[in-house]
């Protein structure tokens, strides 16, 4: 039996938001039909030579699934012990969807704050406001132990807020993103991140309370096997990609082939490098010079057999790959 | 040979001469209405896109004029002062020329260097003035211009509009009625000016040819009287405009033929082709065009050499004008340093090497050839700042002067006085040629107007002032070797020989442009300019703050991988120069300085 992680996306969301690169419709309409589809699709996966290691329900916006939607669509799911996330947005989570949630299994919440700011979530565009967040936040944790936060740093003229103390108690996991565009990456600013020393950044834009790492992500970070059901969603089975196109309801499954050895390599030295783990040397044999300049320069640490970004370094990440691959 | 009129279009630049080559292919049917594409002729990419004619093309097409049917080769020429070598190529394969005048903007610089090219290559030349539709057009004026400025008969010119087509058949029935027909004696031996000529990957070189006398055909056995070397003919033909294979040329025709000609070095272009068993005397040929400006051009990538030698070489045999030898730089490996007849030259070379070729290139600052004195007393020519002796052991240096000439409108003799002193130019006097036009001309050093005069006479003329230039010896100077430190060490390809008067303007200049086009590093990166170990200007370009992908989760690598391969791609047009990257283009944009 393999280890998988089992991904879903569920793209319904009230109001789409500017920032957001995931594929996501606002539709609610379709939504019956998209939760028929994608129950035909998981029910067509064989199973059998697995180990279902995570669930994630991503979106979109998942928690605009009703109770009885949630329990139909965990219906047709494996059975998993392991981690089972479900994303939430602060002004769509209730007493009652945690409660579906808990005797459905799942065990991790994942709650789209984004900024603990007013100006800032209006200038987001986002439906909540703070009050909304910390309610949702103390909500989640009457159900849930391991309660996650998103936040957006690097906003022009909206500078990060760091979660209120009290809310942060409640918190084992927040991941915090910078805010850019793909095609612009390269961008000035790059606010600091000031969190109590018991959340440790395990991943460039991950921080966790130790043992809250996020297993589901670490398989995508570390090659692991995953594969993911609904629209525009990706798989990785036997080194092979497919991934689900983004036609809402009538999304067909898209052979993007077998990796070569190169593109292994290169995949696992631009995550490895975000990881607080590193890359294994034996990955990148024949730069031991660079690796020495790079070190002279104090942007990457040797830790053993392991080749490990420093802070500094953790900011040029795509220089040091360019230099290591 | 009667029914034969052999004749170019000659104009200045943006006249409408393709325009016009266009609705003469399509009133004659020489193309399909459904083939035809806006300036057909210029089948060069390039070409196409700057709107520019820079290769001859010459087109076959056939007219019926008072129940007689006549053939009418074309041949298109560019118009830029640059190529001026080229027009004077297709009109010693003429009979004829049509002279092409703007209505709206009456005779220009090149109107007029091109009609007396013309005339003195003994043409004929007719005038036509374009672009009568457009509502600023004086035909009229145009009419007493041209006879006023160049001194030819424009009564009958016909005023046309190449773009609409009206009265284009005027142009058609002058060609046949005016323009004489080409004599030649079609048993005397084989006498064939080679005008131009492009390679074929199939064919080899493709000479295209201007009979005088004799036939050729296939299998004939034919002599290049200059390079003495003899080929056998595989395949005669003519453009039509497609490339069309015909038993044989005779006598006053223009066509091409191959004869599996696989290398540069066995032709020449102006040469004479004859007949291997019964050679003729020698066409008069063509001036040499001497190279006046200097680069060195570099492969990005270096074991990209071998293809850069190729695409020279292919090159030059389409250009006669282009010189290259092998050089070589600390900073940027193997590479050439490459001779042009002027900036557009270089700027058309660069461009067709990286388009047609695929290749990525590196040019490094033009420079022109100096001649150097030494303590010792010996005397070296240096054409790259780099093979320059150490600041101590040079006595003196002589640099090459021109006589330029610019034409200008009187409102606009201020600014360009400015400009050419500025330039270090000399005035040696003026002259009214008529109400509208006047002649400055200078004595100025040959490097004072190789890197931005002519962009700086166009803006400061608003584009109505022309220039044209001729050598006229060399002239002893204080020049110094201007160096460009990066990261504190020098880069050869970098380096530039400037006037001491200017050297810290321009140092100065350099390394705010340099802190511009380097990208931000891992590290910090000192630009200096210095001369002879003194640094003169730093800027500094600050390291990366920031390069980093935002999220990576939902499981899509691949999309990250792309965004990460698109770096790459850019970071392959990056040239090491020592730990610094630099771009490509930082060298082309260090050359508007």
């Amino acid at each position: 039996m393999k280890p998988l992680a089992v991904y879903l996306h569920l793209p319904f969301c009230e109001r789409r938001c500017g920032y957001c690169d995931f594929l996501s419709c606002c539709n609610l309409t379709q939504m019956d039909a998209y939760l028929a589809r994608i129950t035909a699709e998981i029910r067509a996966f064989d199973f059998s030579p697995y180990i279902v290691q995570s669930i994630y329900l991503g979106g979109g916006t998942p928690s605009l699934l009703s109770p009885d939607q949630i329990k139909h669509l965990f219906a047709c799911l494996p059975k998993c012990d392991g981690e089972i996330t479900i994303e939430v947005n602060p002004n769509s989570l209730s007493a009652a969807k945690c409660d579906a949630y808990r005797t459905v299994g799942i065990n991790r919440i994942s709650i789209g704050v984004q900024s603990f700011d007013d100006a800032t979530l209006r200038n987001l565009g986002r439906l909540h406001d703070v009050k909304q967040a910390v309610a949702a936040i103390n909500l989640a944790s009457e159900y849930f132990t391991n309660v996650s936060i998103d936040l957006i740093k690097d906003i022009p003229e909206h500078p990060l807020v760091t979660p209120p103390a009290d809310a942060l108690t409640l918190v084992k996991h927040i991941s915090i993103y910078s805010l850019t565009r793909d095609d612009q990456c390269v961008l000035e600013t790059d606010e600091p991140v000031h969190l109590p020393r018991v959340f440790h950044r395990y991943e460039v834009s991950n921080y966790a309370r130790t043992g809250y790492e996020s297993r589901h992500n670490l398989t995508y970070w570390t090659g692991g096997e995953y594969v993911g059901f609904g629209a525009g969603a990706h798989s990785l089975i036997d080194n092979h990609r497919f991934h689900n196109s983004d036609d809402i309801l009538h999304y067909r499954r898209i052979d993007d082939g077998v990796r070569d050895a190169t593109t292994v390599r290169q995949e696992q030295i631009m995550l490895g490098l975000r990881l607080r783990t590193g890359v294994a040397l034996s990955c990148l044999t024949g730069k031991e010079n660079v690796i020495a300049t790079l070190q002279s320069h104090g942007l990457v640490h040797v830790k053993g057999d392991r080749v490990i970004a420093t802070t500094k370094g953790l900011k040029i990440l795509n220089q040091l790959w360019l230099q290591l691959v | 040979m009667k029914h034969t009129r052999n004749f170019c279009i000659v104009a200045h630049i943006d006249h409408g001469k393709s325009t016009l080559a266009d609705r003469l292919l399509e009133i004659t049917h020489t193309v399909a209405p459904r083939d035809m594409s806006a300036q057909l002729l210029d089948s060069m990419e390039l070409e196409r896109e700057r709107g520019i004619t820079i290769k001859l093309t010459p087109t076959r097409m056939k007219y019926t004029y008072r129940g007689e049917e006549y053939i009418l080769n074309l041949i298109d020429t560019p118009g830029h002062v640059d190529f001026t070598y080229e027009v004077s190529r297709s009109l010693k394969a003429c009979e004829g020329a049509i002279l092409i005048v703007d209505a709206t903007q009456g005779v220009e610089a090149q109107t007029l260097s091109n009609a007396y090219l013309a005339l003195d290559n003994g043409l004929t030349v007719i005038p036509v003035i374009n672009k009568v539709d457009l509502p600023a057009a004086n035909v009229e004026q145009v009419r007493a211009d041209i006879e006023q400025v160049i001194g030819i008969s424009a009564g009958l010119a016909p005023a046309i509009s190449a773009k609409t087509g009206l009265n284009v058949e005027q142009v058609l029935e002058q060609i046949i009625e005016l323009l004489p027909a080409p004599t030649g004696d079609l048993d005397a031996p084989l006498k064939a000016l080679l005008f131009d000529c492009y390679y074929n990957n199939f064919l080899g070189a493709v000479c295209l040819i201007r009979i005088f006398d004799g036939v050729v055909k296939v299998g004939d056995r034919i002599k290049m009287l200059a390079t003495g070397k003899e080929f056998e003919v595989t395949e005669v033909g003519v453009f039509t405009p497609k490339q069309t294979p015909i038993e044989r040329l005779t006598a006053g025709e223009v066509g091409y033929l191959c004869a599996s000609i696989k290398t540069v070095n066995e032709i020449k272009i102006g040469d004479t082709i004859t007949e291997a068993a019964r050679p003729c005397a020698a066409l008069p040929g063509y001036k040499e065009v001497l190279p006046v400006v200097f680069t060195g051009i570099y492969p990005v990538a270096g074991d990209k050499y071998g293809e850069l030698k190729d695409a020279l070489d292919k090159l030059k045999l389409n250009d006669a004008s282009l010189e290259f030898t092998k050089e070589t730089s600390t900073a940027l490996g193997f590479g050439f340093r490459v001779g042009f007849l002027g900036l557009l030259h270089m700027e058309i070379i660069t461009e067709r090497l990286e388009r047609e070729f695929n290749l990525d290139i590196i040019t490094t600052a033009p420079s022109v050839n100096y001649i150097v004195h030494k303590t010792d007393g010996s005397v070296v020519n240096v054409a790259n700042p780099s093979n320059l002796p150490k600041a101590v052991d040079i006595e003196y240096f002589e640099e090459p002067i021109v006589n330029l000439k610019m034409w200008t409108p009187p409102e606009y003799i201020g600014p360009l006085m400015d400009l050419a002193t500025e330039k270090r130019g000399v005035f040696v006097d003026m002259q009214h040629i008529d109400e509208r036009r006047t002649a400055l001309n200078f004595r100025i050093p040959l490097n004072e107007i190789v890197y931005d005069f002519f962009d700086r006479l166009k803006s400061c003329s608003r584009g109505y002032a022309s220039l044209d230039y001729e050598p006229a010896g060399y002239a002893r100077a204080k020049l110094v070797k201007l160096d460009i430190l990066l990261n504190g060490k020098i880069c050869d390809a970098l380096s530039i020989i400037v006037h001491e008067d200017a050297a810290y303007k321009k140092g100065k200049a350099l390394a705010e442009k340099l802190k511009e086009v380097i990208p931000r590093q891992m590290f910090e990166v000192p630009i200096q300019a210095a001369i002879g170990g003194k640094v003169i200007a730093r800027e500094t370009v600050k390291a990366l703050r920031k390069d980093v992908l935002a999220k990576c989760y939902g499981g899509d690598i691949t999309r990250k991988m792309k965004l990460l391969e698109k770096q790459k791609e850019g970071k392959k047009k990056m040239r090491m120069l020592g730990t610094v990257e630099v771009p490509s283009e930082a060298f082309v944009e260090i050359l508007k300085i």
